[in-house]
This record gives C-alpha cells, sequence and structure tokens, in this order.
C-alpha cells in the first residue's frame, strides 16, 4: 500500500487515488504531425527505475498530482501539483 | 409555490430511537436538514468577500472548516468549498451567492446531506472505515477531510471536542452509509435522533 502525501490533503492511502499514467509525456504542437501524437498516445519508456507519475486524489481533494515513484521498490521521493515542473532523479 | 416536504435520503430504517448496545454512552445520529452550496473560485479573494457579504462566513484554507453556529463553510479542494445553512426556501441560499463573476455557484442541498454524528465514541465508529487520522491532536475542532469511506466518497468536518463530526455525504448513497455506520456503531451502542 503506497501512502501518498498529497499537497493539499497530507498523507493519503493509495486507495484514495486513481493512477493516471506517465506525467513526462509533452503533447506536441498541433502541427506536430501523426508520427509526433503516435508517439505522444503509445510511446512509453517503461523505465526501471524513478517515474515521474500523475496520481489523481479521485476520492480526496480530486486534484491530479505528480508522484515520483520507483517502480522496482515503490518508494515515493515526492508528490508535487500537477502545474509544478518535476524531473525524475537519476537512477 | 412551496416545494412539498423533502423524503429523508437515509430512508425508512433511519427511525429514530436506541439500538446496539446498551449502556454506556451511546453515538448519537442526527440528520441534519441544511441547504448546501458548492462554491467554486476563479478568484479566490473575491469570492470569499462575495460568500462573507452573503453569508457572514469567511472561506477557510486546506483542511478547514469555518463554523459559526448552524452554519458553515469547508474546504474541499483547491478554489472549492461548501457553503451549508440550516434548509430556509428551495434554492434561497444559491441565489444569494450567484451573480458573484468570481465564482461558480451550485445548488447542491438535493445531491448532498449532512449527518452529525457525536459522542465519545464517534471517532471509533468512523475508525472503522476511515483512512484518515482522527486524533485530536491532528484533527481539531474546524478540521474538515475528504475521504472514502465504505466505498463513498465523505466529508469529514470535526465540528466540536465531543467529539461531534458533521458526515456530508452524496444523498443518493446515504441509505448505504447509514448501513455501514450502524454496523460499524453497534458494539457502541446509539440512537438516532429526529432530524434537525
Amino acid at each position: 500500500m503506497h501512502r501518498i502525501d498529497c499537497p493539499w490533503c497530507g498523507v493519503r492511502d493509495e486507495a484514495e487515488f486513481s493512477y493516471r499514467g506517465d506525467a513526462t509525456v509533452k503533447r506536441p504542437p498541433a502541427d506536430g504531425g501523426a508520427e509526433g501524437f503516435y508517439a505522444y498516445v503509445y510511446d512509453r519508456t517503461n523505465p526501471k527505475g524513478w517515474h515521474v507519475e500523475w496520481w489523481h486524489h479521485v476520492a480526496g481533494c480530486r486534484q491530479f498530482l505528480k508522484v515520483v515513484r520507483h517502480t522496482v521498490t515503490h518508494e515515493i521521493r515526492s508528490v508535487a501539483k500537477a502545474t509544478d515542473e518535476v524531473a525524475a532523479p537519476p537512477a | 409555490m412551496s416545494a412539498p416536504d423533502r423524503l429523508s435520503p437515509f430512508g425508512p430504517e433511519a427511525r429514530p430511537g436506541r439500538h446496539g448496545a446498551a449502556g454506556g454512552s451511546p453515538v448519537l445520529m442526527t440528520e441534519r436538514r441544511v441547504d448546501i452550496v458548492q462554491v467554486m473560485a476563479s478568484r479566490d479573494a473575491e469570492a470569499a468577500g462575495g460568500v462573507r457579504d452573503a453569508t457572514g462566513l469567511a472561506l477557510p484554507g486546506p483542511r478547514k472548516a469555518e463554523i459559526a453556529g448552524d452554519a458553515m463553510a469547508v474546504w474541499i479542494q483547491p478554489s472549492g468549498w461548501l457553503v451549508i445553512r440550516p434548509r430556509g426556501e428551495e434554492g434561497a441560499l444559491a441565489k444569494k451567492l450567484g451573480g458573484n463573476e468570481a465564482m461558480a455557484v451550485v445548488d447542491q442541498s438535493h445531491g448532498r446531506c449532512v449527518l452529525r454524528l457525536s459522542g465519545a465514541h464517534a471517532g471509533g465508529v468512523l475508525a472503522k472505515g476511515s483512512r484518515v487520522d482522527l486524533h485530536p491532536r491532528v484533527f481539531p475542532p474546524g478540521s474538515a477531510a475528504t475521504t472514502s469511506i465504505d466505498h463513498l466518497t465523505v466529508t469529514i468536518v470535526k465540528v466540536d471536542a465531543v467529539p461531534s463530526f458533521d458526515l456530508i455525504l452524496p444523498s443518493s448513497f446515504a441509505e448505504a452509509f447509514l448501513d455501514w455506520l450502524r454496523t460499524s456503531a453497534t458494539e457502541f451502542g446509539y440512537e438516532i435522533r429526529p432530524s434537525t
């Protein structure tokens, strides 16, 4: 069970959250082309190590959060607001 | 034209009476007949001024509720609050708060309902289903938390040190939630009070 420290609500159990995927993908500009949008929708790096992820606090404040989680140990290093710039730490 | 009397969202099983374990200090359950309006601000300070002018309530910061007698403003999310007052004329509270361009106002008086849980064991009843730490040291009166209980999203407001909690629930699930609450309260004994 993850314990996620929501910047709005405080530490809450994983059960209140919904995992919403990779938070590192960037939407290409409107003229990004079919390949650009294909990559945006489907291509994921699936790292073994630190990963920046979207988690939706769906049973709480209903905000999207950026969570830095280790995909092997499940350690959570930081939780930030959706508008914050967050970089994955080096492996 | 006045609206007909509303049925309780807690259903026919919510008859006043004493249930569960005898003696001790029963947990009191009281439906509060209230008007509930959700306020979503685009400009927080202006919205706070509008709510204060209309109701006298300040809009509290995260994890807090501003309680003034029977009325309260509860923080539920960034720039989002619930304003709660004893039930008045249908739609009057929303109308009073509306017309302010700094915020969107949605009448939730039918969508949500409020149950007050009070007594020495009220925290113990909630603890069986709530993941939020309700210890008085970290959850004093005036605290608010939206969380999941029995698969439902419930906003818990600590009203006083008795302790008393106001539970803000989705009305459609109020009957199901009460079923969970009664099961949880049986070991302590509980009393369903007439709604106020």
